[in-house]
C-alpha cells in the first residue's frame, strides 16, 4: 500500500496532469462525436474546425506570454478590429500592403508598449488598465467605421483572401510559423525565458539581475502585435474591415490559455505548447456544438465555464502535486 | 589595501536607525563573520554591499575606489555576490535555468545553449558536493537541496566577493561540513567570503576574523586566536542596562490560566509544553526561525496543531480560528503590526474597535459610534497615545511608537484572559518601549496572563517573570527570570545538539 | 468631536466632486444655454443614471474588499430577462420580480465562494461568470426583445409614488443612501473596510473575512439584479445586449469617487458623485456632437485620469512631509 502510494506520489509530480485531462477529454469527444456523426473527422471539417479558431489561436500566443509573466491582457479585443481599421484606411489611402501591414503591427504594438506604461506608472493591475484601453478603442473603432464595414481595398487585396501557402490558407500558415517561433523562443531564447523568472518569482528576479520591467514591456507589446497580425489576417479573409471583429476574443483567448494549462494565479507555469493544446480544444468543442446543431449562443456560456472549469482543475492539480511532494 | 572597505556607513528607516557609523575592512582571501542579534542590521548592511539597498551616508570602497551602486545587476558586475537570507529560487523552473538565472551560456541572437547550460550547471552543483540533477525542477527539491541550488547559482558567477546572509539556517550537518569545504576552497582561491550566521560554533569553525555588530554600531572585531563564544555572546548582548524595568510580580501565585502540552506541527515545532498563571508575565527568546511565533499562532487558531493539547482554565479547547480564540479571550498581538495589526489607512477609532466589533454593536448588529468613540478615548488617554485628538486620524500618520500603542489598545478593548504579545517593542523608540513594558506589567497585575515572545534579551530579562528558551523549533530552557544573566539564556540558545532540521 | 450615528464626511474629494460637477454645469448651461438646461436633456442625463447607481454602490463594495466584479453588466441583462419572461408568460409580477433579485443575489454569492474559499482571483471568477450569464441571455431569448409586459410589472419603474420622481430613481437613490448608512455603522458591511484594508490582520482580528467578501460579492450582484427589473420595466422589454460595458462605467464612478483598487478605502457619496460626473461628461461629449460610441471609452478614460490625479497628489503629499 505504502509503495503504490509513493509510486502513485511520483507518477503525479512528473506527469503532466493538465494535458493528460486535456488529451483524455478531447480523444473521449472526437469519439463520441465521430460516432454520432461520422463527417466529424472529415478533412473538410477540420478545416472549418481550424478557421473559426485561428484568430484566438494567434492571440493566444502572445496572451500566453501575458499570463507567464503573472498579468492579463483585455485589450485585444480592441486591438483586432483597430488594426483591421488602420488597414483599410492606409491601403485606401494607396498604401501597399506590405508597409501597411508593417505600419499597422508597429502601431498595434505601441499601444501595447503605452498599456503597459499606464499599468506601470499607476500602479494599477494590468485587468483594469487594459479594460480601459480596450473600452477607448472600441469608441475609435465605431468612431472611424461608422459602424459600417470598410471594404475600399484594391483588388490585389481582395485576391489575398484566397491565397495558400503549401496549400493551405494563409492564416494557417502565418500560424504555423508564429507558433514556432515561440516554442523555440520560449525554450531557447533568454530574454523569453525571463518572462517565466518574473512571473514565478518578480522578487527574486529582480535579486538575480533581470530587468523585470523590460520583461513586461515586452510581453505586452507582442501580445499588442499579435492581435494586429490576428486583425489583419481577419481583413484578408473577409476582404473588409469591421468594428465587430472579435467581439469577446479576449475572452475566448484567455480561457484558451487557461485551459492549456497556463496558470492565470500563479505566474510563470504553463507553455506555448500547453496553449496550442489548449487552442485544439476550444476548436474541437466549438465544431462539436456547431455539428451538434446547438445554437452558438452556447458558446459564450460554455466558454466562461471552461475558464472556471480550467483555474480550479489546474488549483485541484497544484494542490496534488504539493501533497504528493 | 582591502578588497572592501566600508567607512561610517549610516542607514536609517523613517525614524528608525539601523546602521550607525560602521566600519569595515574585507581582504582577499578569508573568510569574516559577521553576528549579532536580531535587529542589529546585519542583513542591512549585507544589502547595501550587495546594491540592494543604498546608506544615508558612508562610503563603500572597493579596490581602493569609491563606488556606489543602484542595483544588485551593478554588484554583480562589481564581482559581489549575495546568496540571500529568503531563497531566491524560482520554483517552476529547472535547477540549472535558477543556477543561470540571467546569464546563461548562449549561442548567438540569445539563444541558449541548453546542452552547456546543463554539463555547466551539473559542474557548478559539483563543486559545492551536490550531486542534483540540473534538469529536475527546482521547486521540487527540498528546502536544503535549494539552499545549494542557491550557493551554486552565485559562485558560477565567479565572484571576488561572496557574501552568504544565514546560509546554513536550512542545511542538515552533512550539507554545512560540505559548505564550509567549498568556503575553503574559495578562500584558498582568494576570494573573500563575508558570512553572517546566528550561530556561533559555525562561526567561530570557520572564520578568520568575526565583527560584531550591536544595535546598529560594531562593537569590535576579533581575530581567529581572540575568538571564544564568551567574548563573543558579551560583545553581542554588553549593553548598559541603565533602563529601568517595572517591578516583577508582586504574586506568583495565580491559579493556571493556560497550558500547552506537547503541542507539535510538523517543519515548524515539536513537543512544546508550556503554561501561563495569572499575573504573571512569560518571556519567550529565541532567535528568528526558532519557531516562537508560530506555536503562537497555532494556539491562537490562526494555524493548525498536529498534535498536542491546549488547556484554558482547566478545560480543552481547540480554536478554529481567531475569531474562536477572541470569543474565548484568547488574544494575538502580531510582530508586525503594518503586515497582520493595524489598518494603516483607516482610523485610529476603527482600528481599536477592530478586535471587538460584536461588542459595540448593538443587538441588530449597527454599532454604537458614540461608544466606540468613548472606547477610543479612554485608551488614548490610559495609553498615553499622542496627540491625544487622534481618534479620527489616520494610523499611518502616527509615530510608530504610538502605532504599537494603538495595537495594544485594539487588543485590550477585546477584553482579553491571556493575552500573547509577539516583539511587543519592535520599531518603537526608547520612551514608548518602556511606557509598553509598564503597560504589560499593569495588565499582569490587574490579573491578566501574559506571554511575551522576543528577540531582545534586555527586554526579556527586564519583564518576565519566567522565560522560556526556544531554538529550531524546540523548547531548550525554563528560567525563573530573577537573577536570570544574558549570558546563561545565551548558553541555552547555543547549546543545542541537533535540532529539528 | 461630533460623532452623530448617521455621519457623513464630506472629504477634499466629494467637495471638489461636487465643485467639478457644479463647474460643467454652469460652464454648459452657457455654452449650450436651452439645450442643455432643457428638461428633456436632463431626465436624458438621469434615464442611466438610476442603474448606474445601483451597479456602481454594488461596484463599490467589491472595491472596498479589494476585489472587481466584472459580471455586474451580465448579470443585469440575464436577470432582466428571467423577469420579463416570467412575467411576460404570466407569472405574478411579485415572484418575477423576486426571482430576478434572487438570480442576482445567487451570481453574487457564486462569485464571492469562488474568491473566498477557492481563491481564484476575482477578475477570473467575474470574467467567466460575465461569460456564461452573456451567453445564457443570447440562448434564452435567440436575440429577440422580450416585450408584452404587464402593467404592473411597468409601473415599478415607471411610476411614481412620491412627488413625481419616477420611481426607478427614487428607488435607486433610497437604496444608494441606506448602503451608504449601512456600510458606516452596520457591522457586516462596515467589516468589508477591515478586510479589505488588510486581510491578515482583519482574520486575526477575529472577522469572518471569507463570508464578509461572500456578503460583498452577494450586494453587488443582488444590485445588478435590481437595476435590471427597473431597467426592463422602463423601457418596457427585455434584451440580451442590455447593461453592455457597464461594469467599466461602475468601477470608473466607484474610483473617481475615490475607492481605492488596492482596497479598503471607498465612499458611496463620492461613488454617487461619480456616477453624476460619468454621466455629464457622456451628456457634455454628446452636445457637443459627439459620439454615444464613446461613452465606455469615456469612462475609461476618465477612470484612468482619477488614478493618475491621485497618483500625482499622493506624491505631492509625500514630498510635502518628507
Amino acid at each position: 500500500m505504502k509503495i503504490n502510494n509513493s509510486r502513485m506520489s511520483a507518477i503525479i509530480s512528473r506527469v503532466n496532469l493538465n494535458y493528460l485531462t486535456l488529451l483524455l477529454i478531447m480523444i473521449i469527444l472526437v469519439a463520441v462525436m465521430s460516432m454520432r456523426a461520422p463527417y466529424f473527422l472529415s478533412a473538410a471539417n477540420f478545416a472549418v474546425m481550424v478557421d473559426t479558431f485561428i484568430m484566438e489561436a494567434i492571440m493566444a500566443l502572445g496572451m500566453t506570454l501575458v499570463i507567464l509573466s503573472g498579468g492579463i491582457d483585455l485589450t485585444v479585443t480592441g486591438i483586432l478590429p483597430f488594426s483591421s481599421i488602420m488597414l483599410a484606411l492606409l491601403m485606401g489611402s494607396g498604401m501597399s500592403f506590405f508597409p501597411a501591414a508593417i505600419i499597422v503591427v508597429l502601431g498595434c504594438s505601441l499601444i501595447g508598449f503605452v498599456t503597459n506604461l499606464l499599468r506601470k506608472t499607476l500602479n494599477l493591475h494590468p485587468m483594469v488598465v487594459t479594460m480601459a484601453i480596450a473600452a477607448i478603442l472600441k469608441g475609435l473603432n465605431l468612431t472611424i467605421t461608422g459602424g459600417s464595414a470598410m471594404s475600399d481595398f484594391p483588388d490585389s487585396f481582395k485576391a489575398m483572401s484566397s491565397m495558400t501557402v503549401f496549400g493551405m490558407p494563409l492564416s494557417w500558415a502565418v500560424y504555423i510559423v508564429l507558433a514556432a517561433f515561440f516554442i523555440i523562443m520560449t525554450k531557447f531564447n533568454r530574454n523569453f525565458i525571463k518572462v517565466y523568472f518574473v512571473g514565478g518569482n518578480p522578487e527574486a528576479a529582480k535579486l538575480s539581475g533581470i530587468k523585470i520591467e523590460r520583461v513586461y514591456m515586452m510581453v505586452y507589446m507582442i501580445s499588442a502585435a499579435l492581435a494586429a497580425v490576428a486583425g489583419i489576417l481577419t481583413a484578408i479573409t473577409y476582404s473588409s474591415a469591421s468594428y465587430s471583429y472579435g467581439t469577446n476574443a479576449d475572452m475566448r483567448v484567455i480561457t484558451t490559455v487557461a485551459i492549456g494549462g497556463t496558470s492565470l494565479t500563479h505566474g510563470g507555469s504553463g507553455s506555448i505548447v500547453g496553449t496550442m493544446l489548449g487552442t485544439l480544444f476550444m476548436a474541437v468543442i466549438y465544431d462539436a456544438f456547431i455539428m451538434s446543431g446547438l445554437s452558438t449562443y452556447y458558446q459564450d456560456v460554455m466558454t466562461g465555464v471552461f475558464l472556471i472549469a480550467a483555474v480550479l482543475l489546474s488549483e485541484f492539480f497544484r494542490y496534488l502535486k504539493e501533497k504528493a511532494r | 589595501m582591502s578588497v572592501l572597505e566600508l567607512r561610517n556607513i549610516t542607514k536609517s528607516f523613517g525614524a528608525n536607525k539601523v546602521l550607525t557609523d560602521v566600519n569595515m575592512k574585507f581582504e582577499e582571501g578569508e573568510i569574516h563573520s559577521i553576528i549579532g542579534e536580531n535587529g542589529a542590521g546585519k542583513s542591512t548592511l549585507m544589502k547595501i554591499i550587495g546594491g540592494i539597498y543604498r546608506a544615508d551616508s558612508g562610503e563603500v570602497i572597493l579596490d581602493g575606489k569609491d563606488v556606489v551602486m543602484h542595483s544588485p545587476i551593478e554588484a554583480y558586475e562589481h564581482g559581489i555576490g549575495i546568496v540571500h537570507q529568503e531563497l531566491s529560487i524560482v520554483g517552476n523552473m529547472t535547477v540549472a535555468q535558477n543556477v543561470f538565472v540571467n546569464c546563461e551560456p548562449v549561442y548567438k541572437a540569445g539563444f541558449i545553449n541548453w546542452k552547456k547550460m546543463n554539463s555547466e550547471a551539473k559542474a557548478a552543483l559539483a563543486e559545492v558536493g551536490a550531486d542534483i540533477d540540473p534538469e529536475e525542477i527546482a521547486g521540487n527539491l527540498s528546502v536544503g537541496m535549494q539552499q545549494i541550488v542557491e550557493i551554486a547559482k552565485v559562485i558560477a558567477k565567479k565572484v571576488r566577493i561572496l557574501i552568504l546572509d544565514e546560509p546554513t539556517s536550512a542545511l542538515s550537518d552533512k550539507e554545512v561540513d560540505r559548505l564550509f569545504q567549498i568556503l575553503d576552497d574559495l578562500r584558498r582561491k582568494g576570494v573573500s567570503i563575508i558570512f553572517i550566521s546566528h550561530k556561533l560554533n559555525e562561526i567561530i569553525r570557520i572564520s578568520d576574523k568575526v565583527s560584531v555588530l550591536r544595535d546598529g554600531i560594531r562593537t569590535g572585531t576579533l581575530l581567529r586566536d581572540e575568538m571564544n563564544e564568551p567574548t563573543i555572546i558579551k560583545m553581542m548582548v554588553g549593553r548598559d542596562l541603565g533602563r529601568l524595568y517595572p517591578p516583577r510580580a508582586s504574586s506568583r501565585d495565580g491559579e493556571i490560566v493556560l497550558e500547552c502540552k506537547g503541542l507539535s506541527l510538523r517543519n515548524k515545532f515539536s513537543n512544546i509544553d508550556f503554561f501561563l498563571k495569572k499575573g504573571e508575565i512569560l518571556g519567550v527568546f529565541g532567535l528568528v526561525g526558532a519557531g516562537r511565533t508560530e506555536v503562537a499562532l497555532s494556539v491562537f487558531g490562526a494555524d493548525n496543531l498536529d498534535s498536542g493539547k491546549v488547556l484554558l482554565n482547566g478545560k480543552s479547547v481547540s480554536f478554529k480560528n481567531p475569531s474562536d480564540a477572541v470569543s474565548h479571550g484568547v488574544c494575538y498581538l502580531s510582530e508586525d503590526r503594518k503586515v497582520a495589526g493595524l489598518f494603516v489607512n483607516m482610523e485610529v477609532r476603527e482600528n481599536v474597535v477592530s478586535a471587538c466589533l460584536k461588542t459595540v454593536c448593538n443587538k441588530a448588529d449597527f454599532l454604537n459610534q458614540g461608544a466606540i468613540g468613548k472606547i477610543t478615548q479612554d485608551y488614548i488617554n490610559e495609553l498615553d497615545v499622542h496627540p491625544s485628538n487622534c481618534s479620527r486620524f489616520r494610523i499611518r500618520n502616527l509615530s510608530g511608537g504610538n502605532q504599537q500603542k494603538i495595537l495594544f489598545a485594539k487588543w485590550l478593548a477585546a477584553k482579553p484572559t491571556v493575552l500573547i504579545v509577539d516583539e511587543p517593542t519592535r520599531g518603537v523608540d526608547v520612551g514608548a518601549k518602556s511606557m509598553i513594558h509598564s503597560i504589560l506589567r499593569n495588565l499582569a497585575e490587574s490579573g491578566m496572563a501574559i506571554m511575551m515572545i522576543s528577540s531582545e534579551l534586555p527586554e526579556i530579562l527586564g519583564v518576565s517573570d519566567r522565560v522560556m528558551v526556544m531554538s529550531e523549533g524546540r523548547k531548550t530552557a525554563d528560567f525563573e527570570a530573577e537573577g536570570l544573566t544574558e549570558e546563561t539564556v545565551m548558553n541555552a540558545v547555543f547549546n543545542t545538539d541537533g535540532g529539528l532540521r | 468631536m461630533k460623532s452623530g450615528r448617521f455621519r457623513f464626511k464630506i472629504g477634499n474629494r466629494e467637495l471638489t466632486l461636487i465643485i467639478t460637477i457644479v463647474l460643467i454645469y454652469l460652464f454648459m448651461c452657457f455654452a449650450k444655454g436651452e439645450l442643455f438646461y432643457a428638461r428633456s436633456n436632463i431626465e436624458a442625463i438621469f434615464s442611466n443614471l438610476s442603474y448606474d447607481l445601483l451597479l456602481a454602490c454594488g461596484m463599490t463594495f467589491v472595491i472596498i474588499l479589494g476585489g472587481v466584479d466584472l459580471s455586474v453588466g451580465a448579470v443585469l441583462a440575464l436577470s432582466g430577462i428571467i423577469a420579463t419572461l416570467m412575467a411576460q408568460s404570466g407569472i405574478p409580477t411579485a415572484i418575477a420580480v423576486l426571482a430576478a433579485l434572487a438570480f442576482g443575489l445567487a451570481v453574487g454569492c457564486l462569485n464571492g465562494i469562488l474568491i473566498a474559499k477557492v481563491h481564484v482571483a476575482p477578475f477570473v471568477a467575474t470574467l467567466g461568470s460575465m461569460s456564461i450569464c452573456r451567453g445564457m441571455c443570447y440562448v434564452l431569448t435567440s436575440g429577440y426583445f422580450v416585450a408584452n409586459l404587464p402593467t404592473s410589472y411597468l409601473n415599478i419603474a415607471r411610476g411614481s409614488i412620491l412627488f413625481s420622481v419616477p420611481n426607478k430613481i427614487l428607488i435607486s437613490v433610497i437604496i444608494m443612501i441606506v448602503l451608504a448608512v449601512l456600510s458606516v455603522n452596520f457591522r457586516p458591511l462596515k467589516s468589508m473596510y477591515y478586510v479589505g484594508a488588510n486581510g491578515r490582520a482583519a482574520f486575526l482580528s477575529g472577522i469572518s473575512s471569507d463570508l464578509v467578501k461572500i456578503i460583498g460579492y452577494g450586494i453587488s450582484g443582488l444590485m445588478a439584479g435590481i437595476a435590471a427589473v427597473l431597467m426592463t420595466g422602463s423601457l418596457g422589454m427585455g434584451h440580451a445586449s442590455y447593461g453592455l460595458s457597464f461594469e467599466m462605467k461602475a468601477i470608473s464612478a466607484a474610483v473617481i469617487g475615490g475607492a481605492n483598487m488596492a482596497g479598503g478605502e471607498g465612499s458611496f457619496l463620492g461613488t454617487a458623485l461619480g456616477v453624476i460626473l460619468v454621466a455629464l461628461v457622456n451628456n457634455v461629449f454628446i452636445m457637443f456632437n459627439g459620439s454615444p460610441n464613446w461613452s465606455g471609452a469615456i469612462s475609461g478614460i476618465m477612470l484612468i485620469v482619477a488614478v493618475a490625479i491621485d497618483m500625482i497628489r499622493n506624491k505631492i503629499r509625500e514630498r510635502r512631509t518628507a
